[in-house]
C-alpha cells in the first residue's frame, strides 16, 4: 500500500501568515483538505493538520485484534505471521466556518468513524494549541466493541524528579510497561536534544502521558515535541508498542 | 486660541520636532560605532580566598549590580603587610573580531589615622590580558594615599586589536590595602586604612562573527546507554585558526532525508529520515559532541524481526550544521548521517566517517 499525505492548499494558509493573520490559521476553513492513504491514515492526518496550524498533538494507536482492523502481510515462505493495521485511504475535508482546534479534531475523528476504520478515539485539549488523541473502543477478536483504555493513561511515578530527558523516557516506558502489562519499546526519537536536556520534573506521579508532556516541554528544539504510540499486531514477543517521539 | 498662545504652541512644536530630528540624526549617526555584538565573560571566575563578592554581577548584563570587596588593615592587627585580593574573569565567546573592552568600576578609602606618623595606601586596578592571562596590561590604575576620596563610577576602555582571539581575553581587578607607615605595630595603636573596589559591568564588543569553513568527523564510543548508536566527535576550523570555543552550534534539517529501508508502512517505528536535534557547546579546542547516530538497541531488533524484507537494510539524511553569531545563527557545512542494520551488525556514519560493530 502506498503511504500518501496530502494536504490542500497551503496557499491560503501562506497568505494569512504573511498578512498577519497568523491566528486565524487555528480556524479551518474552505481549503482545510487533507488526504492520507496508509496503514495509520488518521496518525498521517493529524501529522498533517499538525503542520498546517501549528498545533502539538499527540496520538496512540488502538490495540488492533479484530480481521478487519488488520492485514497479513506475510511473505510466501516466512513462517512467522506479519500483520499490520489494514488503513485505507482517508480525505477530510474541514468544515467550512470558524472551527476551533478541539472542535475540529472531533470532527476528524467523526469523519475517521464514518468511514468505517479501525478503532473509536477521543480527542483532548491539553493547553492552548496542544493536543492529545486517544483510543477509546476497539473491535474485539469476536467483532464486538470493547472500551479501551490509552496505555499512556496508566499511572506511573518516576524514580527521581531530575536527570536528562533519555534516561527519564526509558524508565517512563519501562514503568508504563511494567503497570500496563503491554510491552512497549523506544522507537524513533531525537537521541540528541533528549540527551542532552537536563530535566526538572515537578511531579513524578500521574498520568504516563502527562509526565512525559511535561519532559517534553523542557527539551528544546525548534519545533515542540510530541509523541506517537504505535501498536504491533503480529503475535510474539514485539506485539505491543512504539514510543516515537518527534514533531 | 490666542495668537500668542498660538506662536508659542508653534515655537514649541518646532522646537520638539528638532528635538526630534536631533535625536534621530544622532541615532543614525552613532549606528556604525554600535557593536553588532557584545561579549561578556561566563566562567567562575579565578582569585584569592576572599576574593570579590558576587562575581557574576560583572557579567550579567546589568550595570546597576556590582562584583564588590572591602578590605581593611590596621596597625595593630597587619602592621605594615599588605592585603592584595585578586579576582579574574573570563570565559568570553571565542570566534569574534574584537572593538573594545570597557569595565565599568569604581574604588573608594577611608583612613583612620590617629597619630601623625602614621600613612596608608589603598590601590585600585584593572587590567586586562589578550593571551589567556600570560601577559597583564594596566586598563586603569587609581591610588589613594590620604585622605578619604573614590573613584566614582565609571567605563574605561580600550581599543583591542582586530586580530585579538576573544577566547583569550581576560580582565582581572585588584585590590590593594596597606598600612605603609604606623607609630608602631600593636597594642593601641590602632590607626586603619579601608579599601573597597566594585566592578559593576564587563563587557566586549565585537563587529564582526567568523565561522568555520571546515569540519572534522571523528569516531568516539558507542552510546553508554544507547549501545547501538555510536558517538561522533567533531571538530570545526577556519583558514584564520580562529578559536570558536563557548559558541553553539547545532544541527538543521535542510529536508532531502530518507528513503528509511528499514522503514515498511506498517511498522510501529516512524521512519527516521531527519537529523534528531542536536545543539553543542564547542570546546577551548574546537571539538564538539558527541553526535549519537543509530537506533536504540529495542528498534534494531524490531527492526531485524519484523522486517519482510531480507536485512541489511539502512537510512540516511543530510544534517546542516549552524554556528551562532550572537543571537542568530550561520550555516556553515551540510554532512550526511548513515545509519543500518544487518543480520548480526549495526553501522553508523557521519561524514563519510563509518564504523560498525556486532550486536548483541
Amino acid at each position: 500500500m502506498s503511504h500518501k499525505v496530502v494536504s490542500l492548499p497551503v496557499v491560503l494558509v501562506s497568505a494569512l501568515l504573511f498578512t498577519g493573520l497568523a491566528a486565524d490559521a487555528q480556524n479551518a476553513g474552505a481549503d482545510g483538505e487533507f488526504y492520507a492513504s496508509s496503514r495509520r491514515p488518521l496518525s498521517d492526518v493529524l501529522k498533517a493538520i499538525s503542520a498546517k496550524y501549528g498545533w502539538v498533538i499527540s496520538y496512540e494507536d488502538p490495540r488492533y485484534s479484530h480481521v478487519d482492523d488488520i492485514e497479513d502481510v506475510t511473505p510466501p515462505g516466512r513462517s512467522r505471521p506479519a500483520l499490520v493495521p489494514r488503513g485505507g485511504a482517508f480525505r477530510y475535508s474541514a468544515p467550512t466556518g470558524d472551527v476551533t482546534g478541539l472542535a475540529l479534531l472531533s470532527n476528524v475523528l467523526q469523519a475517521y468513524e464514518t468511514h468505517g476504520f479501525a478503532g473509536r478515539f477521543e480527542a483532548r485539549q491539553v493547553a492552548d494549541g496542544v493536543f492529545s488523541i486517544v483510543p477509546v473502543a476497539i473491535r474485539d477478536a469476536t467483532g464486538a466493541w470493547e472500551d479501551q483504555t490509552p496505555v499512556m493513561d496508566t499511572p506511573i511515578a518516576l524514580s527521581k524528579p531530575e536527570g536528562s530527558a533519555m534516561a527519564l523516557i526509558q524508565e517512563l516506558v519501562e514503568s508504563v510497561s511494567s503497570k500496563s502489562g503491554y510491552g512497549i519499546i523506544v522507537g524513533t526519537i531525537p537521541i540528541n536534544a533528549l540527551q542532552a536536556t537536563n530535566v526538572h520534573l515537578e511531579n513524578t506521579s500521574g498520568r504516563a502521558s502527562t509526565i512525559l508532556r511535561q519532559i517534553l516541554a523542557q527539551v528544546s528544539t525548534t519545533k515542540p515535541l510530541t509523541w506517537r504510540m504505535y501498536y504491533e499486531p503480529t503475535p510474539g514477543r514485539f506485539q505491543g508498542y512504539g514510543l516515537n517521539i518527534g514533531v | 486660541m490666542t495668537a500668542r498662545r498660538m506662536r508659542r504652541a508653534n515655537g514649541a512644536t518646532i522646537a520638539l520636532v528638532a528635538i526630534i530630528t536631533s535625536l534621530i540624526v544622532a541615532s543614525v549617526q552613532r549606528t556604525p560605532a554600535q557593536a553588532a555584538y557584545t561579549l561578556r565573560p561566563s566562567l567562575p571566575p579565578s582569585g584569592t580566598t576572599g576574593g570579590f563578592a558576587n562575581v557574576q554581577n560583572a557579567y550579567d548584563t546589568s550595570s546597576l549590580t556590582a562584583s564588590s570587596i572591602t578590605k581593611g588593615v590596621a596597625c595593630h592587627v597587619n602592621c605594615m603587610f599588605p592585603q592584595v585580593v585578586t579576582t579574574t574573569w573570563s570565559g568570553f565567546t571565542g570566534g569574534y573580531t574584537p572593538t573594545q573592552l570597557t569595565v565599568r568600576w569604581s574604588a573608594s578609602s577611608v583612613f583612620q589615622l590617629y597619630r601623625p606618623g602614621a600613612a596608608g595606601y589603598v590601590e585600585g586596578k584593572i587590567e586586562y590580558s589578550t593571551n589567556g592571562g600570560g601577559a597583564w596590561q594596566i586598563l586603569e590604575l587609581w591610588s589613594d594615599v590620604a585622605p578619604n576620596s573614590s573613584l566614582v563610577t565609571h567605563d574605561i576602555s580600550v581599543t583591542l586589536p582586530t586580530n585579538t582571539e576573544t577566547a583569550n581575553v581576560q580582565v582581572r581587578a585588584t585590590l590593594t590595602v596597606q598600612m605603609t607607615a604606623c607609630e608602631s605595630c600593636g597594642g593601641l595603636y590602632v590607626s586603619n586604612v579601608t579599601g573597597a573596589m566594585s566592578v559593576w559591568d564587563i563587557r566586549l564588543d565585537a563587529d564582526g562573527c567568523l565561522v568555520p569553513d571546515s569540519e572534522y568527523s571523528y569516531t568516539s564510543n558507542w552510546n553508554a546507554g544507547i549501545p547501538t548508536a555510536h558517538d561522533f566527535g567533531a571538530a570545526i576550523s577556519n583558514s584564520q585558526g580562529t578559536n570558536f570555543a563557548r559558541r553553539t552550534v547545532e544541527e538543521r534539517d535542510p529536508g532531502g532525508g530518507g528513503p528509511d529501508s528499514c522503514y515498511w508502512d506498517g511498522s510501529l517505528l516512524d521512519p527516521q529520515t531527519t537529523i534528531s536535534g542536536g545543539a553543542w557547546p564547542v570546546g577551548t579546542s574546537n571539538q564538539y559532541g558527541y553526535d549519537t547516530v543509530g537506533w536504540p538497541p529495542s528498534a534494531v531488533e524490531y527492526i531485524r524481526e519484523n522486517r519482510r524484507d531480507p536485512l541489511p537494510c539502512e537510512t540516511q539524511f543530510p544534517q546542516q550544521m549552524v554556528i551562532n553569531c550572537g543571537a542568530s545563527t550561520t550555516a556553515y557545512r551540510t554532512n550526511t548521517l548513515r545509519m543500518g542494520i544487518d543480520t548480526n551488525t549495526v553501522f553508523s556514519e557521519r561524514d563519510g566517517v563509518y564504523i560498525s560493530r556486532s550486536w548483541p
